[in-house]
This record gives C-alpha cells, structure tokens and sequence, in this order.
C-alpha cells in the first residue's frame, strides 16, 4: 500500500514537472488556390456569302451558338472568335475538339484553327473557325442542316 | 517553625544551585544561517531572422514577415494543383533552459502542410533552423477548388527538457 502510494505521488510529481515550462509561437497562413476561366469575348465574321445570315449568341460566356444559313454548294463561313483566360493562372495546356452531325452525309464541315499551346492570365487568343458546304451536292441535300460543337479546353497543374 | 525553616532551606540551596548551573549552560552559543535562494528557469522561442518564401510556379505570389517575435504570417496565393510554396525560417531560444520543439495545424484543406521542426532540440539562447515548411495544393484539387482561399494556424510548442 505504501509503496502504491509513493509511486502514485512520483509519478504526479513527475508529470507537474512535464507541464511546467512551455513556450508557443504561431505561425499563421493563408494560401488560396487560383483560377482558369476561358470565355469567348468577341467574333468577327470574315467572310460569308452576301446571302447568309449569321448569328452569334453567349459572348462572354464560355459556349457560343453559331447559326449560319443558307448555304449553297461550296459556300463556306469564316468566323474569328477571340478567346480570353479571364483567370488568375495561365492555362498552360490548351486544347480543342470538334464535333458535328450531318442530316444528310457529310453536307457540311466544320474545322477550327491550331490552339496555341498556352494561354497566360488575362491574354486572348483568336481562332478561326470555318464552316463549309461540300460541292457538288445532290438536290436531295437541300435543306440540310449540321449541328456542331467546337470545345476549347485549358488546364493548369500536375 | 524552626523545623520548617530549616526544611525550606535545604530546598532552596539545591535550587539555586539548578539555577546556576541552568545559566551556564546558556550562555555559550553559536548559531550559522544559510542563506537560500533558487531561481526557476524560464523557456522562451521566437521567430528571428529574415523568413523566405519561394514557389513552384512562376505565376505564384505571397510573402513571409515576422509579424511580431511569437507570429509569423505566410501568404501564398495563386495555387494550381500540383503547386507549392515553401518558407524558410529560424527558431531562436530567449531562455536560459534548453527544450524541444513539437508542432501541430488545424487543418489546411484541400491543401496541406508540412514542416521539420518538430523532434528539433534548441539550446540556451541559441537559433535553431533553418527550418523548413511546405505548403502545397495537391494535384488531386479539382475544379471545385478554383480560388479556394485557406487561413490556417500552425502552432510550433517549445518544451524545456
């Protein structure tokens, strides 16, 4: 029983001691992650038949709708469209894809420009973009019509 | 009466005599003091010198100050995934006992941190570093944490030993 006690007061004693001298410091920080935001901030219709109608809507945004019509044989839409990294990184790679489904063959085409390989914060680019009516075409194709989407993709960071 | 005269006399003279001898034993002494005095030793660690900051990216900015002798205050900003700043900073002892330094943070999600302070033995009065802390934005961050701002406390523990 004594010898419980006195180990008892020991250890007490000895974790007191433990706790006794102390001295903190802090060091405070703030890190924020940045950002990488591409919009479409302009266009500009370089050639188009005097015929054609072109429209372009979501300037600003980061998806615009091109509608162009009508088209006749061969006839082809060029359009500039300016891309702009409203972000505070550089997108450091860059990339784009394009997609489009005919409702009648291969009536029309769509291709786009070589995206530089970078873009730094608050620098824009533009692109030309290129929309073609194939000639010759069948009668049967008139009327036709082409739904296409071109993505333009940055990123930054491993 | 006689009787009782003589009586007390005899007791009185064995009296005196304890009397006398009581006094004599009393007046020899001698007597030393000593003199005590224990001081406690104090632990005590600030930040000292010029801390630095450096990053992965060049696009990357931020800053390191002592702000006051215990707070040292790193900004870092512009992170992508992947990225990472690291500060460099000594620990000096004011105090006349030697310690051992630990750490711990609160938590800097999604990025996270990293130092070597902790395990460090510092001696009396003596700067200890350089040491060195990482903070990086891991390159699993997604889209989710475009412009996440992060303030978190690392708080370093100076133990005397």
């Amino acid at each position: 029983m004594l010898t419980a006690i006195v180990f008892v007061v020991l250890v007490s004693s000895g974790a007191l001691a433990w706790a006794q001298f102390t001295s903190t410091i802090t060091e405070s920080v703030s890190a924020s992650a940045g950002t990488l935001t591409l919009i479409v901030t302009g266009y500009t219709i370089v050639s188009e038949p005097s015929y054609m109608t072109v429209l372009v809507t979501g300037v600003g945004s980061n998806a615009i709708t091109i509608t162009a019509s009508p088209f006749a044989p061969g006839d082809s839409v060029v359009i500039d469209v300016t891309i702009k990294n409203t972000g505070t990184l550089p997108a450091t790679s860059l990339g784009d894809g394009v997609s489009y489904t005919n409702k009648y063959d291969s009536t029309f085409m769509l291709s786009t420009g070589t995206f530089p390989g970078s873009l730094a914060s608050g620098n824009s680019v533009t692109i030309t973009q290129t929309i073609t009516c194939e000639s010759p075409l069948p009668n049967a194709a008139e009327g036709a019509s082409m739904n296409g989407t071109i993505t333009f993709t940055g990123s930054v960071g491993t | 009466m006689k009787m009782n005269k003589k009586l007390m006399t005899t007791m009185l003279i064995p009296l005196a005599l304890m009397l006398v001898v009581a006094f004599g034993y009393a007046q020899f002494t001698s007597q030393i003091t000593e003199t005590v005095t224990a001081t406690a030793g104090s632990f005590d660690i600030e930040f000292t010198g010029t801390p630095t900051i450096t990053f992965s990216s060049g696009y990357m900015t931020g800053s390191a100050t002592i702000t006051s002798p215990t707070t040292l205050t790193v900004t870092a900003s512009n992170f992508a995934p992947g990225d990472y700043a690291t500060v460099t900073f000594y620990i000096i002892s004011t105090g006349t006992l030697p310690g051992v330094l630990s750490e711990t943070n609160n938590g800097p999600s999604p990025f996270t941190y990293s130092d070597n302070v902790a395990g460090t033995t510092i001696g009396i009065t003596s700067t200890a570093g350089p040491f060195t802390a990482t903070i990086t934005l891991p390159s699993g961050a997604g889209n989710v944490d475009q412009g996440a701002p992060v303030t978190f406390t690392v708080t370093i523990t100076g133990t005397a030993t």
